[in-house]
């Protein structure tokens, strides 16, 4: 299969416009990759036939494409509710003390190790509380064009849902957009991501007696 | 190859380019294919149709038809070469995926007949892409396959080690028809972590997988239905339930594959 094709490629690796902070992202770089090759994969192929199958389903579901993107981004947060659990048994990430550090997990690690993307973190607003993920391969939306009467749809909004639903688990609460996407012409994918408020752990209120 | 081939592949989308596709769906790219597909294999799909070469010109022509290159990119998706290697994502991301395509399905619908049904249909849409894909993947061409037992083995041999890096585990012959086969399988990939609640009774989500199976013969001009089972299998204890896509071809495709016995 295309395994063996895999490993004696080199990764093309377009660097993502802006300084890359590498020397710290590297390592994490390396956890994600890690956990990818440990694990069993699919072709990206399946993936993205899959996914364009399922948005076309909802776009015959749904008259109005903010509905459309709204449910993408549904789904995205039910998948990333469970996936922070996977995430945190597989990819040796053992702590996320901040919301700057789960910048960098989600952008290094968690891109890398689900979808084989590398994606980096950049635009920090100044009192740090909303940052961007690029990157500019998009497994996803492999095999799509938006056709003119789409071009409102999010097409891959459902990783801005997986992004939401998995910090959620880490009791931060934030809100995830695309701003920029190949899909509608711009040379790369940008994801905002802001910090909407820090839950604060409290026990459980109908615990046992 | 693919090259040459999406050289003449979009000379076919800008023939067609004048118009008649304004009705058309959603997502370009792969995605598009749907429409074509409908259009040919939907109608009933004559003998003279069968095989990829009608496919992949037909499949390809909608998403040129309407295409305006995107500015800011490089290259037209048509221009893109269909077999570069594209590298491979995690599994559970996928069946993470799957998962949700099951629930997002499960809350539309009333009976576990039509869920099967819903996830056919999205399975469909992929199957009739991957003939295109996986044609395109092989390497060398693919010689046209014309007769049953043809494309029944590219099915159970070539698509399935593309999508799930393995083959079916058995195909077969229903006993004394021309027109029925099943494919068997012990453990299909999409339902790795699912478990069925008693009250889903007898709900495979393999479904999914048997649309597939259609969509791909169908874009290969063999009409057919496929229907998904779960049948238990209690002379071997280890592996209780086998999954099999039961195909029934059309009569158009059997009179046809009378007519090339010859």
């Amino acid at each position: 299969m295309a395994v063996a094709g895999l490993k004696g490629k080199r990764q093309r690796v377009k660097e993502a416009a802006g300084a890359l902070s590498m020397s710290k992202g590297g390592n994490m770089q390396k956890l994600g990759e890690l956990a990818l090759q440990k694990g069993e994969r699919v072709p990206v192929e399946l993936l993205a036939l899959t996914y364009g199958s399922l948005v076309r389903q909802v776009i015959a579901d749904y008259e109005s494409i903010e509905e459309v993107n709204k449910q993408l981004d549904l789904m995205g947060y039910n998948i990333g509710v469970r996936l922070a659990d996977d995430f945190f048994a597989k990819s040796g990430v053992s702590d996320c003390r901040s919301f700057q550090d789960s910048a960098e997990i989600v952008a290094k690690v968690g891109f890398k190790m689900y979808l084989n993307v590398q994606a980096s973190v950049d635009l920090w607003n100044a009192d740090n509380t909303a940052y961007s993920i690029l990157f500019d391969e998009n497994p996803l939306a492999e095999f799509t064009e938006l056709p003119e009467e789409y071009a409102q749809l999010s097409f891959s909004n459902l990783v801005c849902g997986v992004i939401r639903g998995a910090l959620e688990m880490l009791l931060l609460v934030v809100k995830c957009e695309f701003v920029r996407s190949t899909l509608q012409g711009n040379e790369m994918n940008e994801i905002r991501i802001s910090l909407v408020e820090m839950l604060r752990e409290s026990a459980p209120e109908d615990d046992e007696d | 190859m693919a090259r040459r081939e999406t050289g003449r592949l979009s000379w076919v989308a800008k023939k067609q380019a004048s118009g008649a596709h304004k009705r058309s769906q959603s997502v370009r790219g792969m995605e598009a294919g749907a429409l074509p597909a409908g259009v040919g294999a939907g109608s009933g799909a004559p003998a003279g149709s069968a095989g990829y070469g009608a496919a992949m010109a037909v499949a390809a022509a909608a998403p040129g038809a309407q295409a305006s290159p995107t500015p800011g990119s490089t290259l037209n998706i048509l221009d893109q070469p269909l077999a570069r290697q594209r590298g491979e994502v995690s599994l559970s991301a996928y069946l993470l995926l799957f998962c949700e395509l099951v629930a997002y399905s499960r809350n539309r619908v009333s009976s576990v007949v039509a869920l099967e049904a819903r996830l056919a249909a999205v399975g469909y849409r992929v199957g009739e892409r991957a003939l295109e894909y996986v044609c395109a993947k092989s390497g060398k061409p693919l010689p046209r396959e014309t007769r049953i037992l043809g494309i029944l083995n590219f099915v159970v041999t070539n698509l399935w080690r593309f999508l799930f890096g393995k083959n079916a585990d058995s195909l077969k012959k229903v006993g004394n028809s021309d027109a029925e086969f099943y494919i068997e399988e012990v453990e299909p990939l999409v339902n790795t972590f699912v478990s069925v609640p008693k009250d889903f009774g007898a709900l495979n989500c393999a479904a999914f997988q048997g649309g597939i199976v259609h969509g791909i013969l169908s874009a290969a001009g063999f009409e057919c239905e496929v229907t998904t089972y779960v049948r238990d299998d209690s002379s071997k204890p280890g592996s209780a339930e086998v999954t099999m896509y039961y195909i029934k071809f059309s009569n158009e495709v059997i009179q046809r594959e009378r007519r090339l016995a010859g």
